[in-house]
Order: C-alpha cells, then sequence, then structure tokens
C-alpha cells in the first residue's frame, strides 16, 4: 500500500475575479520509503500540494488516498486525527512554542494522542525521539537557548515522535545557513534509510540533489519526475557529534 | 485530551504572562473582594441588631397603660394606672401562647449600703423576669415565686450597682436600704452593658412586683406588663388575647377604646430587615456590575492573547489539535483566570471585612453560601466571557494560522 496516491487533484484560488489554479490535474504516488523533494517556483503549487498532501487542505477534485485510505470524506475532526498520527510536520520557521523545553515540544503531538498512553512511556518517546535527532544532552533547553539547527532537529524530533508514515517538510532548510543545512539534510538522509517516507519541498535545487526523486512543478502541474543519478550524501559526522553549530 | 494536560497547558500560559494574567483578574477580585467583604460586614452588623433585640428579651410583648384621660385633660402615654398586678396574673393564667409574664412597677431611688449610697432604678419584677428579658444571676439566688407573693424584701442587683455600693465585692447576704426599707442582698446580675439606645442594663436593683408596689411605691401604678410569647410566630396570637383578657379585667364596654396598648418588637425587627433586604439588592447589583465589567476584561485579554498566539494554534493544529482542544484550552484558561480571581478575591474580601469590623467595631459573618456562590458566579463569567475567544480560536484555518507574523 502505497503512503501517498493522488489521482487528478485540483486546487483553485479565487482572488477577485482572477481565478489561480494552483493545482490541476495533478496526479502523483509515493512509495514507502521515498525521499522526494518537491521544487519549482513560488506560485507553482508546491505548498498547496503540500497541504493537501498534509490533510491541511481538502483538494476541490479528484482523489487523495492516504495510506489506502480516503481523506476526501473526512471532517475537520477527523483530519486532525490523521495529521496527529500518520504525518509528521517540519516547517520552515521551525514553529516551536516558545519558552517550552525542547522535551515539552516533542511531547506536544502525544498530548492530543488520542489512544491510552501512560505519560511514563510519553516522555519514553519523546526522549527517543530526541536521541534519533542527537539531541538528547539538550531536552531542557528552550528555543531561544538552540541555534537554528539545533531548533529545526526539535521539529523534526516532534514530526517523529508519532512514528508517522510520512513526514512533509516545507522549506525545512530556508532559514538555515549552508552548514546547518548540510547538518539537517544529513538527518533526513538518516531518518529516510531507516525507511521512513519524506517529501520535502524546496526551491534550491542543491538541496533537492540530497532527495532520491525530484519533482518540478510549475503552474499547478507536475512538469519533470525523475529519480536523481549523482545523490549527494550530507555529511553525517557534522550533525552526529550534536554541537552548535 | 485528557482535562489534567488541558489545564496544565492552560496554568502555563497563564503563568507566563504573570502581570498580565493578575491585572486580567484584577476586575474579578476587586468584584469578588467588595461583595465578599460587604456581605459579611452586612450580615455581622444584622447578627449585632439581632443580639441587641434578643438582649432586650426573647419573643417580648410590653403592656402599657394609655394615657389618663381625666375630665378631658390627657396626660402622657403610660400616665393612666389602669394596670395592676392581677392583670398580670390573669394574663398568666388565661393565655396560652404566653410563656412568662412579669409586672413592671419602676421606681428611681436613692440606695444606701452601710455609708455608700447611690441613685438607681429599682425595678418591681416577678419571678420569670430572668427569662423574659434574657437576664441571669451569676452570684446568688434570683426570687422566687413564693418570695414574689409573700413580698419578701430581698433584692438583685445590677453589676453597676454593685460596683457603686460594694466596690465590686460580693455584695449576697448583705443589706441595703430603699427609702428606709432594709432589703436583703440574694444575687448578682450578670453584666448586659448599654441598650441600644444607650442606657446601662446594669444599673438596676430588682425587687419583687408587690415590695415594690406596696412597700416602695403608691400601691397602684403599675408601669408595664411584661410578656414573652412561647415562639416568635405566637406573638401575633398572644398579642390579641392578651387584649382580650385585659378588657375583661378591666369590664371595657364594646364601644370603649383600649385603656392599654401592646407593643412587640416586630417594627424594629421589620426595620432592620428591610435595610438587610435593600442592602442585599445593593449587593447585588454592585457584584453583578463588578463582575461583568471583569468578565468583559478577561474577554478583551483573551481575545488578544488569540491573536498573538495565532501561530501558536496553528502549530497546535498543525500537529493534530481538534477545534474541541483549541476551544477547550482557551475556555479552560478563561476559566481559571477568572477562578483565580474570584479565589483571591474571597481571601481579599474576607481580610478586608475582617480588618473593617475590627475598625467600626461591629462583627463579621463569614456565610459560606455567599463563598460558594461567588465561586459559582466567577465560573459562570469565566465560561461566559471565554467562549467568543475560545471559539475564535477554535476555527482559525490551520494554515492561515502558520502563515501568521
Amino acid at each position: 500500500m502505497k503512503p501517498i496516491q493522488l489521482e487528478r487533484i485540483c486546487k483553485t484560488f479565487y482572488l477577485g475575479d482572477a481565478q489561480v489554479k494552483a493545482l490541476d490535474n495533478v496526479d502523483l504516488s509515493i512509495d514507502r520509503g521515498e525521499f522526494v523533494a518537491v521544487i519549482g517556483a513560488s506560485g507553482s503549487g508546491k505548498s498547496t500540494l503540500m497541504n493537501v498532501v498534509g490533510c491541511l487542505d481538502h483538494a476541490d477534485s479528484g482523489k487523495y488516498l492516504l495510506e489506502g485510505q480516503s481523506v476526501r470524506d473526512l471532517n475537520r475532526r477527523q483530519l486532525a486525527d490523521i495529521r496527529n498520527q500518520r504525518i509528521g510536520f517540519v516547517f520552515q520557521g521551525f514553529n516551536l512554542l516558545a519558552r517550552t523545553t525542547a522535551l515539552e515540544n516533542v511531547l506536544l503531538p502525544l498530548l492530543y494522542f488520542r489512544g491510552s498512553m501512560p505519560a511514563g512511556q510519553a516522555h519514553r518517546r519523546a526522549v527517543d525521539a530526541l536521541q534519533r535527532v542527537g539531541l538528547a544532552d539538550r531536552m531542557h533547553h528552550e528555543p531561544n537557548q538552540l541555534s537554528g539547527g539545533q531548533q529545526q532537529r526539535v521539529a523534526i524530533a516532534r514530526a517523529l515522535v508519532n512514528d508517522p508514515a510520512i513526514i512533509l517538510a516545507d522549506e525545512p532548510t530556508g532559514n538555515l545557513d549552508s552548514r546547518t543545512t548540510l547538518d539537517v539534510l544529513a538527518l533526513f538522509q538518516e531518518l529516510n534509510d531507516s525507511g521512513i517516507t519524506i517529501v520535502l519541498v524546496t526551491h534550491e535545487s542543491d538541496v533537492a540533489e540530497h532527495a532520491r526523486r525530484v519533482i518540478e512543478m510549475q503552474d499547478g502541474t507536475i512538469r519533470k519526475d525523475f529519480q536523481v543519478e549523482n545523490r549527494r550524501r550530507a555529511h553525517v559526522p557534522a550533525m552526529a557529534g550534536g554541537r552548535l553549530s | 485530551m485528557k482535562w489534567q494536560k488541558l489545564i496544565v497547558v492552560a496554568l502555563r500560559s497563564i503563568t507566563r504572562n504573570r502581570m498580565r494574567s493578575l491585572l486580567t483578574m484584577l476586575g474579578i477580585i476587586i468584584g469578588v473582594a467588595s461583595v465578599i467583604a460587604l456581605v459579611a460586614l452586612g450580615e455581622g452588623s444584622q447578627a449585632d441588631i439581632t443580639a441587641e433585640i434578643d438582649s432586650m428579651g426573647t419573643n417580648l410583648i410590653i403592656v402599657v397603660p394609655e394615657s389618663a384621660d381625666s375630665h378631658g385633660v390627657r396626660g402622657a402615654a403610660g400616665s393612666s394606672t389602669s394596670l395592676s398586678l392581677d392583670d398580670a396574673e390573669a394574663i398568666d393564667q388565661q393565655v396560652a401562647a404566653v410563656a412568662n409574664v412579669s409586672a413592671e412597677i419602676r421606681l428611681s431611688e436613692q440606695v444606701v449600703a452601710g455609708n455608700s449610697n447611690w441613685n438607681t432604678s429599682v425595678q418591681g419584677v416577678s419571678e420569670s423576669f430572668l427569662a423574659i428579658r434574657n437576664y441571669e444571676v451569676v452570684q446568688g439566688t434570683f426570687f422566687s415565686r413564693r418570695d414574689v407573693t409573700a413580698k419578701a424584701k430581698l433584692a438583685v442587683l445590677g453589676q453597676t450597682v454593685v460596683d457603686e455600693l460594694f466596690a465590686g465585692k460580693n455584695p449576697v447576704g448583705s443589706r441595703i436600704r430603699i427609702r428606709n426599707v432594709p432589703f436583703q442582698v440574694i444575687g448578682v446580675l450578670g453584666e448586659k452593658g448599654q441598650n441600644g439606645m444607650g442606657t446601662d442594663q446594669d444599673d438596676v436593683i430588682l425587687v419583687p412586683a408587690p415590695t415594690a408596689l406596696y412597700r416602695l411605691s403608691d400601691g397602684k401604678t403599675v408601669r408595664g406588663i411584661l410578656i414573652s410569647a412561647t415562639t416568635p410566630a405566637k406573638i401575633d396570637e398572644a398579642k390579641v388575647e392578651v387584649a382580650a383578657v385585659l378588657r375583661k379585667t378591666h369590664r371595657l364596654r364594646d364601644n370603649q377604646e383600649n385603656d392599654f396598648s401592646l407593643r412587640d418588637q416586630s417594627e424594629i425587627t421589620d426595620m432592620a430587615s428591610q435595610v438587610t433586604g435593600t442592602l442585599t439588592l445593593l449587593l447585588g447589583a454592585i457584584a453583578g456590575v463588578s463582575l461583568m465589567v471583569g468578565g468583559i476584561g478577561v474577554m478583551n485579554i483573551m481575545l488578544v492573547s488569540v491573536t498573538e498566539r495565532t501561530r501558536e494554534i496553528g502549530i497546535r493544529l498543525a500537529i493534530g489539535a481538534r477545534s474541541g482542544d483549541i476551544l477547550l484550552q482557551f475556555l479552560i484558561e478563561a476559566v481559571i483566570l477568572c477562578l483565580c480571581g474570584g479565589v483571591i478575591g474571597i481571601m481579599a474580601g474576607l481580610g478586608t471585612a475582617f480588618v473593617m469590623g475590627e475598625v467600626m467595631g461591629t462583627g463579621v459573618v463569614v456565610n459560606p453560601s455567599v463563598i460558594v456562590l461567588s465561586v459559582g458566579f466567577t465560573l459562570a463569567v469565566g465560561v461566559f466571557f471565554g467562549f467568543y475567544p475560545a471559539r475564535k480560536a477554535a476555527n482559525l484555518n490551520p494554515i492561515e494560522a502558520l502563515r501568521y507574523e
């Protein structure tokens, strides 16, 4: 079963009289374990694609199967539960809660977990997630005590904590310098190697070269869809130390 | 999401902005504190008034003679001599709604004990006077029914008289002279202090009514008859029956007016309860207005808070919070703000009440139902004024909220 399957997805925005087709009959399927970079100029529809895939927005028409389940008929509350359990979000601006420790930020999705989870187990999962991103030693730091790269890694840990089917990253390196960008990309590659499906939106082609597959969008349609031949590896040691970068 | 988690989240965001939270609560604090303080003081002084009325006598009815009317010249109220000791006796025996009856003869006399003397009020009363007027004997005994009928020359002294004549020493067994008639002191009354009119209630000597009437007075002027009804509810019934008995003993024809009049304390109690009623209404209005103002303050801050935290709300929605979770989070925050304000207000109010009570010398009554009511009311205010901002937060679009700068 494919994690993501889009069939003839359309989404139109109306800005006054103008009609903008943000997504125009998009067909896309992503397999388990893929690392897909979505690139395109601003206005190409990549953010809208992200919102639809992330269940933050409904498509106007077409079919979207998330792990085989159609999300079209789901209401707001069911979409919230899907975002909570199947999807991990990483944003450009990190979007961590201020004045809240890294650990508590990572715990946040578990707060909205519908099943029963003892506090001890939730805590363990959050610590595990922070360990995976190499920040176990900084879990009691607040965002303003962390560097940009570290904040983004906390955000990635938050995306991981509910063990989602896919991680959606919207310009995750947009606010980072080139070195921390490599840090974060190395982390994504490492997570992808362990089997997690990753969809990353970017407008930088050298970031996209770290993915396995690249989808190029233009005017709401997929213009190119190709496998990366000379895939770049970010240097893992740069991130493993967990130093301030 | 579980309740305790929501409460933790709400508490955290309140404590994150301590100064603002405190200022937000201030409206509620002042409202609740003023209500609690005023109610405590109001009920305290009400209790003082009731105690005062009770100290005059329980279920008291007073019979006084009408003004004397001789050949068209009308005397002052109480100037006639229509009442007699027999009237008191008749009332005691014939009226069922009456518990105790005592005639009252009042004289102002110079009293001598050894080489001290003192001018005081000598009152001739029956053995049931103590029960009617809520006096008690702290030393010695009171005179008995037999002493009363035997016109015994016995006296029971008020504390002021003891202080003046015996310099505070135990006078029981001593002799005093009233109008040159020797009396034996058999008891001392407990202290009562001043009454509502400022008269010293301890400056008194009690003697049996017939003794006072026949040995000290003119043998006919009974100033009044004191009656206590069996229960407060029986006061009106007792008044009707007493009037009937007195009309019979006074042989009044149907077309003649009463030559006596009956009074009870219902006028005083009515007035007191009317004042309290107005006060309660006023307090309710103050409470309502101030809590509403406080509630609007809370709503205002919650709206600011929702706008300020749009991004946070977006994050929470994106990672899987349901609208209901966000609604509850903000609602609980508003309710906690109000409740904290309420609790602080209650403490501040009680503190103020006790300090004011101390300063003004009035009693303070802590009424648990008022406290429970104000807590409930602040809770309602929190829910009412917190709902609109909370709904606004819950209905945010996650995509727009995340983009909000």
